[in-house]
C-alpha cells in the first residue's frame, strides 16, 4: 500500500507543533536573554549565554521549521477489521503492523493545548508495545478508538 | 442501548487522598512547628502564610477536580476509565485483556471499610493498567467480576490458533532433562557476563577510592605504574580485571543455575535451578511465546549455547532458561521433545553482499580513530595493539553480515541475530505481537530493511531482529505476517 492510500495527521496538527515549539524556545530564549543581561552588568563572562541563544535560535529553527512538516510527511496509519498499519520516523522510517487481534486496549490522550484546538493522539497498546497515532481531531479520535475496541473484540469473540 | 452509568470513586477518595499527600510531609511539618515555634511565629512574613493557604486551596481544587475527571464505566465487556486535570486519558479495557484484578485494603482504607483496586494488563508492564483508589467493597467485587468470568478464557496473545499440547496428556507423560556436571562445569567456564564484568570493574574502583582510602589506592597505582607504564600497562590492567570478573561470574553462574533441570508433566513444563536460593518456574508449554538460542563467543567454538524460552508469565524472568549449554544439533530434538509447536526451521533470507560494508564501515572508523588517539597519547608504543584493533574490528562486523538472517516456513518465523554473542529466535506467527520494518533514509535508497518482531516474554515486550536483509524478502515476510485469509 502507498503511503497516499492510508490516512494522515491533522494538518492542526502540525501547526500545533509548530506553535508549541516556537513558544517553548521563545520562553527559553527570553530566559537565557534575561541571564544575558544579568551576566552583563555583574561581569560574568557573557559568551557561553551567546552561544546559548545561537543554539536555541538554531533548534527553533529545526524543531518549528523542519521537524513538523517532516513529521507530517512521514506520519501515515491505516485501520481496517484486521489490522493496524503505523509508518512513522525521520532518519530511520519504520513500517508498523499490528494485528486486530493483537490488540490490548486503545488510549486517547490530549495536553491542554492540544484540546483548544480540538486534537488528541490514539495510543494503541498490545502486550508487548505501545503505539501513538498523532494529531488526529478529537472526533476523528474517538471514532477510531470505538471503531478498534470494536473489531478487537468481535475478532476475539469469532475465536 | 441504554446509556450506561458513569460511575465515579467513592467520596472517601478525599481522605486517602489526603492522607497519602501529607504521609511524606508529616516530618517536615512537624520540624515546621518545633522549630518554627521557637521563633517567634509572628516573625514570618505575611506572604508565607497568604502562600500556603493558596497552596492549600490550589491543592483542594486539584482533588476534587481529579476526583470529578476520574470517572470509570463498566459493563460486562470492558472497563473504560477516563481521567487527567491537564493531561487527559481514557482507555478502555477489554474483560478478556485483564490479568488481574487486585483487591487491596491499605491501612486507611481498611479504616474506613473500602478497597483499592488495581487492574493489571499483559502490556501494562510494571505500572498497573488501571488503579482505582477509593471505591466500596461490593464495587471493588463487581470489577473483580470482570475478570473472574475470564478464568478459563486464554491468555492474551493466544488467541488464535491454540497451540499444540503434547500427544499425551497424562500426568504419565513425562520428560526430564538433567546437565551432567561436566556440561555444567563447561557452561560455567564459558559465561562472558560482559555487563557483570563492567559493573564488577567500576565496583572495584568506588570500592578501592571508599573503603581502602585514596593514599592506599595511589600508592597502589604508583608501584603498580613505576613497573607497568605505557599502552601495554593498560592491556594489562584490562585482562587482571577481564580475568578478575570473568572467576567471578564463574561463582555467581554456579549460585544461580546449580541443580538445573527440567520436568515436563503433560502440558505442564517445571524449571528449577538455584545453589541455595531455589527457584522455580512453572509454566502451561502451550504459553511459551518463542525460543531463543544464544551462542556466546565463547560457547560458539564448542558449537554449544543456551536456550530460553519465552513465556507470559508474572515474574521479572522473561526469557526462562531450558538448557544452559547445549549442542546446536541437539536444539530441534530438544524442542520437539519439550516444546513442540515452536520449530526451530533455519533461515534462508541473509543481507546482500553490498550490505556488507555497512557492518563494518563505523567500527573501522571508529577504531581508527580511537587508535589515532592512543598513539598521539602514548606514543609509538602504541601502533601495533592500535592496528591490531582494526582487523578485530573489522571481522566483528563481518560476523555480523554473515550472522544476520531470517527465514519462514509455514507459520514459523526465525530471526538470527549477533551484537556479540549470536542469538536465533524461532516464533509462531500467531505469537507475535507487532512487525516492524525499519530503515534509515539512505538503507532504504538501497532497499535493504530491519525486520523487527515483539513477541511477549514475562509480562512485557521482547523484541528479536534481523538486520538489512533485501527489501523484497522483507515485505515478504510483512505480507506472511500481515492481512491473511482465515
Amino acid at each position: 500500500m502507498s503511503l497516499d492510500a492510508m490516512q494522515r495527521m491533522h494538518p492542526k496538527a502540525v501547526k500545533l507543533s509548530m506553535i508549541t515549539s516556537l513558544l517553548f524556545h521563545a520562553v527559553v530564549f527570553v530566559i537565557v536573554l534575561v541571564l544575558l543581561a544579568v551576566a552583563q552588568f555583574k561581569d560574568w563572562p557573557v559568551w557561553p549565554f551567546a552561544v546559548a541563544e545561537a543554539v536555541i535560535v538554531i533548534s527553533g529553527f529545526i524543531f518549528t521549521g523542519i521537524i513538523p512538516r517532516l513529521q507530517f510527511i512521514r506520519f501515515a496509519y491505516f485501520t481496517d477489521q484486521e489490522e493496524i498499519r503505523i509508518c512513522k520516523g525521520l532518519w530511520w522510517i519504520s513500517d508498523i503492523i499490528i494485528p486486530m487481534v493483537k490488540v490490548q486496549h486503545v488510549e486517547l490522550e490530549s495536553g491542554p493545548l492540544m484540546r483548544r484546538s480540538e486534537l488528541a493522539h490514539v495510543t494503541v497498546v498490545t502486550a508487548a508495545t505501545r503505539h501513538r497515532i498523532y494529531g488526529l481531531e478529537r472526533a476523528d479520535a474517538e471514532a477510531v478508538q470505538r471503531r478498534i475496541a470494536e473489531w478487537a473484540r468481535v475478532r476475539e469473540d469469532d475465536v | 442501548m441504554s446509556k450506561p452509568l458513569v460511575r465515579r470513586q467513592h467520596p472517601l477518595y478525599f481522605i486517602i487522598l489526603l492522607v497519602a499527600t501529607i504521609k511524606p510531609l508529616i516530618i517536615p511539618i512537624l520540624v515546621f512547628f518545633v522549630f518554627g515555634s521557637k521563633r517567634n511565629p509572628f516573625e514570618w512574613q505575611p506572604v508565607v502564610y497568604y502562600g500556603a493557604g493558596a497552596a492549600a486551596i490550589l491543592y483542594f481544587a486539584a482533588m476534587v477536580l481529579s476526583w470529578r475527571r476520574f470517572t470509570y464505566i463498566r459493563d460486562e465487556h470492558q472497563l473504560a476509565v477516563r481521567s487527567g486535570i491537564l493531561f487527559r486519558e481514557s482507555k478502555v479495557i477489554h474483560r478478556n485483556r485483564i490479568h488481574s484484578v487486585q483487591i487491596q485494603q491499605p491501612l486507611i482504607q481498611r479504616l474506613f471499610g473500602i478497597a483499592q483496586v488495581v487492574v493489571e494488563t499483559a502490556g501494562s508492564g510494571s505500572k498497573p493498567e488501571a488503579v482505582l483508589r477509593a471505591v466500596s467493597l461490593e464495587e471493588a467485587k463487581e470489577i473483580q467480576e470482570l475478570a473472574r468470568k475470564n478464568v478459563g478464557a486464554i491468555e492474551p496473545a493466544q488467541d488464535e490458533e491454540t497451540p499444540v499440547v503434547p500427544a499425551e496428556p497424562s500426568a504419565e507423560f513425562a520428560e526430564r532433562v538433567d546437565v551432567s556436571p561436566g556440561t555444567f562445569l563447561l557452561a560455567a567456564l564459558t559465561t562472558a557476563n560482559l555487563r557483570l564484568a563492567l559493573a564488577f570493574i567500576a565496583g572495584i574502583g568506588s570500592f578501592a577510592d571508599d573503603v581502602l582510602g585514596e593514599s592506599f589506592y595511589n600508592s597502589l597505582a604508583d608501584t603498580a605504574l613505576r613497573y607497568l607504564t605505557g599502552p601495554y600497562a593498560i592491556l594489562i590492567w584490562a585482562s587482571v580485571a577481564l580475568l578478575l570478573s570473568w572467576i567471578l561470574s564463574i561463582g555467581l553462574y554456579v549460585w544461580k543455575y546449580a541443580g538445573f533441570n527440567v520436568e515436563v508433566r503433560g502440558d505442564q513444563a517445571t524449571v528449577s535451578y538455584g545453589l541455595l536460593e531455589k527457584r522455580r518456574f512453572v509454566f502451561p508449554i502451550g504459553k511459551v511465546q518463542a525460543a531463543m538460542f544464544v551462542e556466546g563467543l565463547l560457547r560458539r567454538p564448542f558449537g554449544r549455547g543456551e536456550l530460553r524460552v519465552l513465556v507470559v508469565h508474572s515474574d521479572k524472568e522473561a526469557a526462562v532458561m531450558l538448557h544452559p549449554f547445549i549442542k546446536d544439533t541437539d536444539v530441534k530434538n530438544l524442542l520437539s521433545r519439550l516444546i513442540p509447536h515452536i520449530e526451530p526451521i533455519s533461515p534462508d533470507i541473509q543481507p546482500p553482499v553490498g550490505a556488507l560494508l555497512a557492518f563494518v564501515r563505523w567500527k573501522i572508523a571508529i577504531a581508527a580513530l580511537a587508535g589515532g588517539g592512543a598513539i598521539a597519547g602514548f606514543g609509538i608504543a602504541a601502533v601495533w595493539p592500535s592496528l591490531l584493533l582494526i582487523p578485530v574490528v573489522t571481522w566483528w562486523g563481518y560476523m555480523q553480515f554473515k550472522s544476520e538472517a531470517a527465514g519462514m516456513e509455514g507459520s514459523h518465523l526465525v530471526l538470527r541475530h549477533r551484537n556479540i554473542a549470536l542469538t536465533t529466535a524461532w516464533m509462531r506467527r500467531n505469537h507475535i505481537q507487532t512487525l516492524k520494518l525499519t530503515a534509515s533514509i539512505p538503507q532504504r535508497r538501497k532497499r535493504w530493511r530491519t525486520v523487527n518482531a515483539a513477541v511477549m516474554g514475562g509480562l512485557r515486550g521482547y523484541f528479536f531482529s534481523a538486520r538489512l536483509l533485501p527489501a523484497e524478502k522483507a515485505e515478504q515476510i510483512r505480507e506472511w505476517y500481515g492481512r491473511r485469509t482465515r
